[in-house]
């Protein structure tokens, strides 16, 4: 377990890291950063971006080159590049925030190197969690015994609820950020368990140091971010469970 | 061309990027009757790019519906994602690889960090391009998974030796002095075995075709402690 984790049996399933810049690169610079990266995220596919025309007698379609979605031989670590986005993911098991943060800012660091500068307009910090619980403990609970957002239901239905879905928005009260969370019912992952995702999004879209160094210290503060609004999500029954 | 409301404007863009479904623009202008698509496919498989307009144009899944479709959309459209053909076999084995490390995601909370290592180690064995020829079928996602829901179900780990069939599908061994067990995941929820069991008057063979949670069952039982181990001990 890293020592910055507070949890045996984290539920991330995904950690990103999500960069927005511009100007957007062009093609060569695309291809440049794919040649950089290669060694380290060998497993590569192309995106394409396409344009479907459909008219009365004829379709027509246009592609392009949109980015490269590459991972590593681990099959862990993703690097996903497009014009105007360097997303660093991790896929579990989490290695923890810092060994994260740190891959990260090397692959931006190593992205400018090759690219030049580019201002960054917008930071995103993503943690897709995944919470596994057992049938026996979840039959005939209401989901707020493990989330502590859920959708309201009616008492004579709410230990009935077979799927949920909800998706709130909010701002942070210390922070220039913005708060996405998702949570929904999964299909079947494991057997004998129920499961439900919590996504949770730290969207910066204004006031991003233009200074790089500046820009990392505050990616680094939304980690407090992100772990707060992760635990005021979830229960100590689902505390129990990943322990 | 506007805007439509499914798409948000939020970090999981970055995971969705990652699936081909999800970066699907569409409008309809209905007066001249001409639709325009657009959106981000992956080059690797041709079934994408038909694939990518269907569930917006079926207007299936509401906005929010849509932007929850998080993580591990990735990771699912991995297992259904076909390999492209125009790669060589060495990629093709090596994306192969890459790929089951990556299904592997969606348990790794369930697995011990030794239990995955060597997972992943006879994995890397398994797939090693160098011993790889291009008639051998790649291993199926979906018998994997079968696998590792099992695993992870009957809390089963100690098998011997993980294997290929010709089909791709995933063939387990376990062997002990008297016991050898042999299983082939299918792929869909259920498991085709043959156990060999050493008895006094000879060897009872056994084989059977049954869900994933029998299967569990039946292991269970078969390496149940014995008196004879008892006696042993």
């Amino acid at each position: 377990m890293p020592d910055d984790q507070p949890y045996s049996r984290p539920p991330i399933i995904e950690a990103v890291v999500d960069l927005t810049v511009t100007p957007p690169l062009t093609n060569k610079e695309l291809e440049q950063v794919r040649i950089q990266f290669k060694e380290e995220y060998r497993a590569i596919e192309e995106l394409r971006s396409f344009k479907v025309t459909v008219g009365p007698k004829s379709v027509a379609s246009e592609p392009a080159l949109a980015g490269y979605k590459m991972n590593a031989a681990n099959g862990c670590d993703v690097m996903l590049l497009q014009k105007n986005k360097i997303v660093t993911s991790r896929l579990a098991p989490y290695p923890g925030w810092d060994r994260f943060f740190s891959k990260a800012k090397n692959n931006f660091d190593g992205f400018v190197k090759r690219v030049g500068r580019r201002e960054v307009i917008r930071i995103g910090i993503k943690t897709v969690n995944r919470i596994d619980i057992p049938m026996r403990q979840i039959e005939g609970q209401r989901i707020s015994e493990f989330l502590r957002l859920s959708v309201f239901v009616p008492d004579a239905f709410a230990r009935r609820v077979k799927n949920h879905a909800l998706s709130i928005v909010f701002s942070h009260p210390d922070h220039p950020v913005d708060i996405i969370v998702n949570s929904s019912t999964l299909n079947q992952v494991l057997i004998g368990h129920a499961s439900f995702s919590l996504d949770i999004d730290v969207v910066m879209a204004s006031g991003i140091p233009l200074h790089y160094d500046q820009m990392w210290d505050a990616i680094a503060s939304l980690r407090s971010v992100k772990d707060e609004v992760f635990e005021q999500c979830i229960t100590d029954r689902v505390r129990e469970l990943i322990r | 061309m506007t805007m439509p409301e499914y798409i948000t404007p939020s970090a999981s863009e970055a995971s969705c990027l990652a699936h081909p479904l999800f970066k699907v623009l569409i409008t309809t202008q209905a007066k001249s009757d001409i639709t325009q698509s657009s959106g981000v496919s992956s080059s690797n498989s041709p079934i994408v790019a038909a694939a990518s307009i269907a569930p917006v144009s079926s207007g299936a899944q509401s906005g929010l519906a849509r932007s929850m479709l998080g993580t591990s959309d990735l990771i699912r459209d991995r297992a259904s994602r076909s390999l492209p053909e125009n790669k060589s076999l060495s990629e093709k084995t090596f994306d192969a690889l890459v790929n089951l490390k990556v299904l592997t995601a969606q348990y790794a909370a369930h697995l011990a960090p030794a239990e995955q290592k060597r997972l992943f180690e006879s994995l890397d064995f398994m797939l090693d391009p160098d011993d790889w020829h291009e008639e051998d079928e790649l291993p199926k996602p979906a018998s994997f998974l079968d696998f590792m829901k099992w695993s992870i179900y009957s809390q089963w780990f100690n098998w011997t030796s993980l294997g290929l069939s010709e089909e791709g599908l995933f063939l387990v061994a376990w062997r002990t002095d008297s016991i050898s067990l042999d299983a082939s995941f299918l792929g869909n929820g259920t498991v085709r075995w043959v156990s060999r069991t050493q008895m006094d008057s000879g060897v009872d063979v056994i084989a059977g075709n049954v869900a994933l949670t029998s299967f569990a069952q039946y292991v269970s039982f078969l390496f149940r402690p014995r008196e004879t181990d008892d006696e042993a001990n």
